[in-house]
């Protein structure tokens, strides 16, 4: 048995690892089955919202037709009463629709709604709903509209992308290096906490070679619960959920015009997280070098990983070797996946690799 | 030259650990390490092995600089057994061992078997028990046929049926070859495997073999243990005395003469018995401070 199959065995055959993996499973299920569930509550909270929207909106209609009848030179509140009531009648045409097959038309229905609402409320008018939920709400049905696909539940869609989408977005942002350093965080610390490393240490085996298949099982370990994790979600979207299409887009948070498909999404957000687990990898490795205590040095590089992603980000957002820890928010915010940033993680990664190396070999 | 230990120092922050020890193992043979808790004897097997960094001194294992790894294709260290994976079997353990001494992967199911551990070799060590956990400790360390084999504590807590097979496999080693030092605390155990024993008492090495005391010595049994006394050491000769019983060596006082020299003072003798000197014998003598305190 070689040395790499000795430490990747001593983490895939962890009671660790298999109560992750099996908490990692009910995650998935759990999700599944809740977005299931509540899929029909969703379809009527939304009808009950439009039934809201409705009433807010003749309340609203009322008081400006009265404006307007007392004061026919008002052209602010004219102008106002244009839009809400076009806004109302939107609303009418779409309430009918939101269980309706015929997405296209509740589509178009809810764009006009929010197109009148958006007027309504850059004439001056007042409305409860906020104007970046509805610019939002705008860029995303049109984008929908335009590419022909229909609108999923936010959260509790039961499409296979879709729902991929949602785990994705939990591993990627933090997500899969919890997951990482709870699993294999302690591989070199614990080794110095139980004494085990001196049945490596007597061995004729070279330090170096010790860091690396502990660097490299970790990596594979990671790559394991990655491509378990994901064909869970497909095996069970595939059997219970529906086919749904990996061209639909994920909207930026910086700007709502901005769109990257779900695939894109996906595929970038793990290439930026696997680098940054690299790099998490190397500095777990090297902190445990130097402090050879479990407890704090999880704590310490998941400090790090933190305090860098806010710290960095806030100083320089194009160089942040951070970025990637939250991969899916850096890459929804930026719409796209910047190199930079990972060319300097994974440099880093290089470095304190190295580092590491060096302490290794003078280690006893 | 099996060891060569010269002017070793060893200190954690102010407390020096290991005062100046400087020994040699030229031949093969066993040696054991006695003392209290604390003397020193695991910090001086972990420095032997470069798993201890010190601060004084020179050490050669078989005549290559302690630090080269490639010493432990011929040495090996049989540690607490904490240094064993409790998620891998014993099995994985052989096979790493095997793979790392550059081995057969065969050599690990003969050794299981050399040791009788085959029957649980394919378990998980978590589920092993204490004596199991050794066997797989001796395993992991005779798998290599080593020239040098150190053992810290190997019999502590072992049962009587696993002290004994322990025992035998050493002596086994022994006879082929291997040079074997032991650290215990069951001076009874030590005694049936060799009479090199080095004493070790706050971070210095006492004395390096009960050879002195392996002449016969018999204890005689008195009437008079206190006139007896003075006899003796009116004639310069040292007696040791516990109760009424005399404690002779016989290459000081040879048993004839003593019994001539009772005779002649009237002082009865009630019982002869012969005795040898063994390593507790020697421990309470170099510990009495300890071991009256």
């Amino acid at each position: 048995m070689r040395l790499l199959e000795f430490e990747l065995k001593k983490l895939i055959f962890s009671k660790r690892f298999f109560y992750t993996i099996v908490l990692l499973s009910a995650l998935v299920i759990g999700l599944f089955v809740r977005n299931v569930a509540f899929q029909e509550l969703m379809i009527e909270e939304q009808g009950k919202q439009v039934v809201v929207y409705t009433q807010e909106a003749q309340s609203l209609l009322r008081g400006l037709n009265k404006q307007v009848e007392m004061d026919p030179k008002d052209t602010e509140s004219a102008e106002q009463l244009k839009h809400l009531s076009r806004g109302l009648n939107a609303l009418y045409e779409w309430k009918p629709l939101i269980t309706s097959t015929d997405w296209q038309a509740r589509l178009q229905f809810e764009i006009d709604f929010l197109s009148s609402m958006l007027a309504y409320k850059s004439a001056g008018g007042e409305f409860s709903m906020n104007s970046t939920e509805m610019e939002r709400s705008f860029a995303l049905n049109e984008n929908l509209l335009a590419k022909g696909i229909e609108p999923e539940l936010e959260n509790y869609s039961t499409a296979v992308p879709n729902f991929m989408y949602q785990i994705t977005d939990l591993y990627v942002n933090l997500g899969a290096i919890l997951l990482l350093l709870i699993i294999a965080g302690d591989l070199l610390t614990s080794e110095f906490e139980q004494r085990s490393i001196q049945f490596l240490f007597t061995q004729p085996v070279k330090k170096s070679a010790i860091l690396h298949s502990k660097w490299i099982s970790m990596i594979l370990v990671y790559l394991l619960v990655t491509a378990f994790l994901f064909s869970l979600t497909w095996l069970i979207t595939s059997l219970f959920g529906k086919p749904g299409t990996f061209a639909y887009p994920v909207q930026g948070t910086r700007d709502s015009s901005t769109f990257i498909s779900i695939d894109t999404y996906v595929g970038s957000s793990l290439i930026g997280t696997s680098v940054t687990i690299l790099f998490v990898i190397s500095l777990i490795l090297t902190i445990s070098l130097w402090i050879k205590h479990s407890m704090a040095s999880l704590l310490i590089t998941l400090l790090l990983l933190i305090g860098g992603y806010f710290i960095f980000g806030s100083i320089t957002e194009g160089l942040n070797p951070f970025a990637y820890v939250f991969a899916g928010n850096t890459l929804k915010e930026q719409g796209y996946l910047q190199n930079i940033p990972l060319v300097i993680s994974g440099g880093l990664a290089i470095v304190l690799y190295l580092v590491a190396l060096v302490r290794m070999k003078n280690i006893t | 030259m099996i060891i060569d230990v010269t002017g070793l120092k060893k200190r954690f922050k102010q407390q020096e650990v290991l005062k100046n020890i400087t020994f040699k193992i030229e031949e093969p043979k066993i040696v054991a390490l006695v003392g209290p808790n604390g003397s020193g004897k695991t910090t001086m097997m972990n420095c032997l092995m470069n798993l201890l960094p010190f601060q004084e001194g020179h050490i050669k294992i078989l005549g290559k600089d302690h630090k080269d790894p490639s010493i432990f294709y011929e040495v090996s260290y049989l540690q607490d057994n904490r240094v064993l994976y409790g998620d891998l079997t014993g099995e994985d353990h052989l096979k790493f061992i095997c793979h790392a001494q550059k081995l057969p992967i065969k050599k690990a199911k003969e050794v299981a078997e050399y040791i009788g551990m085959d029957s649980y070799a394919k378990k998980r060590v978590r589920s092993y028990s204490l004596g199991m956990k050794q066997h797989l400790l001796l395993a992991v360390a005779v798998l290599n046929n080593p020239k040098l084999i150190l053992l810290d504590e190997p019999i502590n807590g072992l049962d009587p049926t696993s002290s004994i097979q322990m025992r035998n496999i050493l002596m086994d080693l022994h006879a082929k070859g291997t040079t074997v030092i032991i650290s215990s605390h069951n001076l009874e155990e030590i005694d049936k495997m060799t009479n090199t024993i080095y004493f070790m008492k706050d971070g210095k090495i006492l004395e390096e073999s009960l050879e002195d005391f392996n002449v016969p010595h018999y204890t005689v049994t008195v009437s008079e243990p206190e006139k007896a006394n003075a006899v003796f050491t009116a004639a310069c000769l040292h007696v040791e005395q516990s109760g009424n019983r005399l404690i002779f060596s016989e290459n000081k006082i040879p048993l004839q003469r003593a019994i001539d020299a009772l005779n002649q003072n009237e002082i009865e003798i009630l019982h002869i018995e012969n005795k040898k000197i063994g390593a507790e014998r020697r421990y309470m003598e170099l510990f009495e401070s300890e071991l009256s305190s």
